[in-house]
């Protein structure tokens, strides 16, 4: 599958060896949305987020829209680059308070003058974490550690938001908790997010769109409900996460009924409102109540 | 107290020694820690066997090499030439040089333990948050490796103060310009002069057991506040 010349938003692209292992992928995403990396621990996922990042040097191409970031003449270190990154630990400054952590960011983009497109008070309020605000982070838990992480990055203005196994060092009711967290995040800010999981059934709820790695290099990419169709990737029954899903477009809204319609291959579908534009793509995961 | 008015130069000296070395040790150590922490050169295992040296060779063979180096026939000499002078050995400014190179390990090791501990990670998420390499150092990698430099900065100062061989080498017994308080001990007791002898020992000695007593606080204090 390949996006339209319009939504070529973010396009990257790596091949070099780290000792015996070689990365060699080229892939996109648009600029709104959740695009998932998945494979099997070890295929190259973390070392692709580290090269987006620029922590990884790699020879190769990053453009974000206008900007380049990488290619043969040019590499933007970390921190000249609008990159958001949760890393599977929270990775909280120890020698801070939470407030301090969270503004650590957001002082540095705003001497940078970069627009201010995410305000504290809606990331505090979306992430629910105002109480924590004047705590110190070693007398947060795991959940909390992770959402002020998630808070901090958003703070900092970034153009991307990279996500590495944000969920992996979580116990099951504080995943459902950052879980919904990041639904949230999807459905409120327009801010591209590159999620990296070895979850089926994290990635079938969460993303748009799916790139599965292999060995460092692409097997497919599209649409997530498409390609779990495809490769058979179908989440294993009796989990948490156990729901099929499928991939549908948003053709208007109705404002007084409080409902958005959708479009999934010729059928409609309507839903409660929601805050994405017409023609975005939205995934569904259908559940049953009985 | 016509003892005290008589030793008070030499404690002064060995004060202002010890201080000086220590911001030079800071200064140079600081960086060595950081290079030997993160870099992958070839030559980082001769740098670290180079910068240890001094802690197991005897601190004569060092004030012997700092003696020919420091001067008039060694580098020290072309430097004291500079400002009018012929050599560096047996000067304040040749005894601070020794002092920095005799203290080094126990300025970097403690500093370079605590790199090690912290590792690239915080450094890595600063710099995902706009933070640039130098301006990261000081908002994330000084104050998380703060015990590390605090204990440096204690190992380097009190190291520098308790130094008797390479003093004696290349610094002899000039008072308010080399004669610091172990050459002045090791000097009343070859003279008889108890007296002032056992006011430097004891001094030390109470020093010396401050000295112990706030590391041991200071790695308390930061071991809590970690957990």
């Amino acid at each position: 599958m390949t996006l339209s010349t319009k939504d070529k938003a973010i396009r990257a692209s790596f091949s070099g060896r780290i000792g015996d292992f070689t990365l060699d992928i080229d892939f996109q995403m648009p600029l709104t949305g959740i695009t998932a990396l998945f494979g099997p621990s070890g295929c190259g996922k973390t070392t692709i987020l580290r090269c987006l990042a620029g922590l990884h040097k790699m020879p190769g191409h990053v453009t974000i829209q206008d900007e380049i970031w990488q290619n043969e003449t040019i590499f933007l270190k970390p921190h000249k680059r609008s990159v958001g990154y949760i890393f599977q630990e929270a990775n909280l400054f120890p020698h801070l308070t939470v407030h301090e952590n969270l503004l650590y960011g957001a002082r540095r983009a705003e001497r940078h003058n970069l627009k201010e497109t995410f305000h504290f008070n809606d990331v505090v309020e979306l992430l629910a974490i105002k109480h924590l605000l004047k705590r110190t982070t070693t007398s947060l838990s795991g959940g909390e550690r992770q959402r002020i992480a998630i808070g901090r990055a958003i703070l900092a203005q970034p153009r991307l938001l990279l996500m590495d196994e944000p969920l992996s060092a979580l116990d099951q009711a504080t995943k459902k908790g950052i879980f919904s967290c990041f639904q949230r995040l999807h459905e409120e800010f327009h801010l591209p997010i590159l999620y990296v999981s070895h979850d089926i059934n994290e990635i079938a709820q969460l993303a748009d769109r799916i790139v599965v790695i292999s060995n460092g290099r692409k097997v497919e990419e599209g649409f997530t409900s498409d390609i779990i169709n495809k490769l058979g990737l179908h989440p294993p029954p009796n989990t948490s996460y156990q729901a099929p899903t499928i991939t549908a477009i948003v053709t208007n809204h109705d404002k007084e009924e409080q409902i958005t319609w959708l479009d999934y291959n010729g059928k409609k579908i309507c839903i409660p409102i929601q805050n994405s534009e017409i023609g975005a793509q939205i995934t569904l995961s259908i559940q049953t109540n009985i | 107290m016509l003892e005290f008015i008589e030793i008070w130069p030499t404690i002064a000296l060995t004060l202002y020694l010890a201080g000086i070395t220590t911001i030079v040790l800071l200064i140079i150590g600081t960086p060595i820690a950081w290079w030997l922490c993160y870099t992958k050169s070839k030559w980082k295992d001769i740098i670290a066997a180079i910068v240890t040296l001094p802690l197991v060779l005897p601190p004569t063979v060092i004030g012997f090499y700092l003696l020919i180096a420091l001067g008039p026939q060694g580098p020290g000499g072309w430097i004291a030439n500079l400002f009018g002078g012929r050599s560096l050995a047996f000067t304040f400014e040749g005894l601070v040089i020794g002092s920095v190179i005799y203290s080094l390990p126990f300025v970097v090791q403690p500093v370079r333990n605590s790199f090690d501990a912290m590792g690239k990670r915080p450094l890595e998420v600063a710099a995902t948050l706009g933070a640039s390499p130098w301006n990261a150092f000081w908002t994330v990698a000084f104050p998380l490796a703060r015990p590390g430099f605090m204990t440096g900065a204690i190992l380097g100062f009190t190291h520098t103060i308790g130094e008797f061989g390479v003093v004696l080498m290349i610094g002899g017994n000039i008072t308010g310009e080399t004669r610091v308080i172990s050459i002045a001990i090791y000097d009343y007791v070859e003279t008889l002069q108890w007296g002032p002898a056992h006011m430097l020992a004891g001094g030390m000695l109470i020093f010396s057991f401050i000295i112990i007593l706030l590391m041991m606080k200071i790695e308390k204090y930061f071991g809590k506040s970690r957990s």
